[in-house]
């Protein structure tokens, strides 16, 4: 059975005969072509029923082809270091398992532990300043999906912003807020970065009185007040890098890192809502009005209970809310934030619209 | 097809003669290790694969020899890592400041990350193509990622604008480019076939491809219409429009068959444009080789779907004797615990990673095995004395390749 042999030089298929000296001796036509000592050579992958070799000591890419089996099983006798470095170094599959789950408990570490300290850390650091274009680039989205002109009646905004400058009187803003009412059926609000509030118009319809719009409005400024933006901005960023760092291609497993995900945000999103609350209710309370008024409004908005799934939730469930706002209230002792006239002229802010919608 | 003819240049042949039980143990091993590993052993599992395939193909009686290691994919994709992470945040901030002008202007920033990846596609052929290596001597890359990724982003934009249409002069450009970059040893090799060839060989599946779902669509659109005027139940038009929704749909089972056609007459229009030195392969692939292949995968992915759907139920009665009787769906829901949602998740994994494992036999392995099995290698003369030339090629564009979620080729 013929020996097929390539120098690594060129291409050529060369049929040679083996010879057992010292090392390895490759002959071509009654010449010796080459000398591989035995401690140097190393296996290469072949198909089925061919044993390749190469040499440390010869060119890189040099290659034998030993296609008959006792002749391949008695040279590989001779060669002590078959696998050794320089060739096909055999994979240790338990490091690969160790190394690779220390560093998923490190990713996993880190996003834990790590990620909620450096996000608040940074938006400490982070100006104020900067968050006027963060928001502004998720404000022209939501301007343009929305649109702007339904929510502007005169009398309307200047309710709006008489609440809004009484609840900021009180609540020690980093910046100032700029609330809007946008037109939906859906019963929400939310603040971005910047400051900028929205209140979708079936919220107000919702309201049975000012002080619930503005337990709204102050939950919401608790948001400013903590920069809850930024600071989900950042960790969202970093939870995502960090996590794609896990399964990379694995079919599939992208779903999976979404539901991961989205616990770890539900998990992140309790805290920061519960201190919305906590702030809504401080402010509440030193203009003299009821804290409870937002749990009213919420229980009218969102009645669950507490058999729902609770696993993906991103908010506190209602009635513990409820029972938490309920702590810090007392019977109203300030001044009625809106005046009878203000308020019916805020309920029908959005033109030609009954923001009721009912 | 091709008579036997004294004049015609000598054929060597060309095969696969791997193991499709090996292949299948092979991947099915490594799919548990991806679960174990969080994914890490994709590294190693690639590099396994391909070694299989490139050193079980054998070419005029000497079969290739991959060279790449998983370590070196590995680094490749730590490298790429640090370098997306700068890329990311300098995308995002540009993002916020085109925003600030226009609302959604960012959007075309997306092309940005896919000019990227097509960097990445070429960058990973030249590591691939660099740890090739045949009779001792190695396949190497030149050419430019960048003048890859205009071309390919250029090309792109006017396939989007035509509708697809100029897609097989597209895939014609960016081969050349790739294959005429290419060298064994050093001989150069070129990509002889043409946008024109492609084109002449698909155009009428695609055309036929486009049948059943525009039926379905046209047939739903005329419905919503008859509605809207307030046509009568039995008039003329909604019947026509059920039948050509019904047509459509049963239509819709031909699309694998369109497919494989379509993936077995595109293979052989690249292995018929293949040049290096004044070699050439030639292929007998049949349009239909590959149908069978397609439809096999696709009855596997419904065995192994209803199968789980059985583990799923089972399961789930058996989470349900053990809650006993609650007294409403909410009452039930409200009893569950996190825990619960473990078996569902091992579930899900352990299916999509048996739905991975047959896809990996079924478009990687067996493809492979019939385009192989169909090429012979004209004039190998040619190769005969190629002299040794090129370096390995850094594995930075496999790491960008995965950091981005592109498959290159």
């Amino acid at each position: 059975m013929s020996v097929a042999y390539f120098d690594g030089r060129t291409s050529r298929r060369r049929l040679v005969e083996l010879r057992f000296g010292d090392g390895l001796i490759i002959v071509e036509n009654g010449d010796i072509v080459a000398d591989w000592p035995f401690a140097n050579i190393r296996r290469f992958d072949a198909p089925h029923g061919i044993l390749r070799l190469g040499a440390t000591s010869a060119a890189e890419l040099a290659r034998l082809d030993i296609r008959a089996p006792d002749q391949a099983a008695l040279v590989l006798r001779h060669c002590p270091d078959i696998a050794g470095v320089g060739g096909l170094v055999p994979i240790k599959l338990g490091r690969i398992i160790g190394w690779s789950l220390a560093a998923a408990a490190a990713i996993i570490g880190t996003i834990w532990f790590g990620v909620p300290v450096v996000a608040d850390q940074l938006t400490e650091i982070i100006p104020i300043a900067w968050e006027k274009p963060l928001g502004q680039a998720v404000d022209g989205q939501i301007r343009l999906l929305f649109g702007t002109t339904a929510c502007i009646d005169e009398a309307g905004v200047a309710a709006l912003n008489k609440l809004v400058a009484r609840l900021q009187s009180t609540a020690n803003l980093p910046i100032p807020p700029e609330p809007a009412v946008l037109l939906s059926k859906i019963p929400n609000a939310f603040a971005l970065p910047g400051g900028r509030i929205y209140i979708l118009s079936n919220l107000i319809g919702d309201a049975a009185s000012p002080d619930e719009l503005a337990g709204v409005l102050a939950h919401e400024l608790g948001h400013v007040a903590h920069r809850d933006g930024v600071r989900r901005l950042l960790r969202d960023g970093g939870t995502g890098y960090l996590l794609g760092l896990l399964f990379g291609d694995v079919s599939g497993a992208g779903a999976a890192l979404v539901a991961a995900r989205t616990l770890l945000n539900s998990a992140y999103s309790l805290e920061v809502e519960t201190a919305a609350d906590d702030f809504s209710a401080m402010v509440m309370t030193r203009l003299g009005r009821p804290t409870a008024a937002l749990g009213a409004l919420l229980h009218r908005v969102a009645p669950e209970t507490d058999t729902d799934i609770t696993l993906f939730r991103d908010h506190p469930l209602t009635p513990d809310r409820e029972r938490r706002l309920a702590e810090t209230n007392a019977p109203a002792t300030g001044p009625e934030l809106l005046s009878a006239p203000e308020w019916a002229a805020l309920r029908v802010i959005c033109r030609d619209i009954s923001v009721n919608g009912k | 097809m091709v008579a036997p003819d004294p004049n015609v240049e000598p054929q060597s042949i060309v095969r696969f003669t791997g193991d499709d039980g090996a292949f299948r143990r092979l991947v099915t091993r490594g799919a548990f290790l991806e679960i174990v590993t969080f994914g890490f052993y994709r590294f190693w599992l690639v590099t396994d694969i391909r070694r299989h395939l490139w050193s079980n193909t054998e070419i005029d009686g000497d079969a290739p020899e991959y060279t790449g290691r998983g370590r070196e994919l590995l680094l490749g994709f730590l490298f790429a890592l640090a370098v997306l992470l700068p890329v990311f945040l300098l995308y995002f901030l540009a993002g916020l400041w085109l925003e600030r002008f226009q609302a959604f202007a960012s959007i075309p920033l997306y092309l940005v990350l896919y000019g990227f990846g097509q960097y990445a596609t070429f960058r990973a052929r030249r590591y691939r193509l660099s740890r090739t290596i045949w009779r001792g001597v190695r396949f190497w890359m030149t050419g430019s990622g960048w003048a890859y990724a205009w071309r390919s982003l250029l090309w792109g934009l006017l396939a989007m604008v035509t509708l697809g249409f100029v897609y097989p002069w597209r895939e014609a450009v960016l081969e050349r480019y790739k294959m005429d970059n290419s060298f064994f040893g050093d001989l150069p090799a070129r990509f002889s076939a043409t946008g024109a060839q492609l084109f002449g060989k698909v155009w009428w599946v695609w055309l036929l491809g486009l049948l059943p779902p525009l039926l379905v669509y046209g047939g739903l659109v005329a419905l919503v219409v008859a509605e809207k005027m307030h046509l009568p139940k039995d008039d003329v038009s909604r019947v026509a429009a059920v039948i050509a929704m019904a047509v459509g749909g049963c239509g819709l089972v031909a699309l694998p068959f369109l497919h494989g056609v379509r993936v077995a007459r595109q293979w052989h229009w690249w292995v018929s444009g293949i040049r290096i030195g004044d070699a050439k392969i030639t292929s007998k692939l049949d349009g239909a080789a590959l149908i069978g292949i397609y439809w096999t995968m696709i009855g596997q992915f419904v065995l192994w779907t209803l199968l789980f759907g059985v583990a799923i139920g089972v399961v789930t009665a058996i989470i349900g004797a053990t809650l006993g009787q609650p007294a409403n769906l909410t009452a039930a829901m409200g009893s569950l615990s996190p825990w619960h949602l473990v078996p569902y998740v091992v579930l899900y994994m352990a299916l999509v990673q048996t739905l991975g494992v047959v896809m990996r036999i079924y478009l990687q392995q067996r493809i492979w095995k019939v385009v192989v099995g169909s090429c012979a290698l004209v004039n190998v003369a040619a190769l005969a004395n190629a002299a040794a030339a090129g370096m390995p090629a850094s594995a930075f564009g496999e790491g960008l390749a995965d950091g981005l979620d592109v498959a290159g080729f």
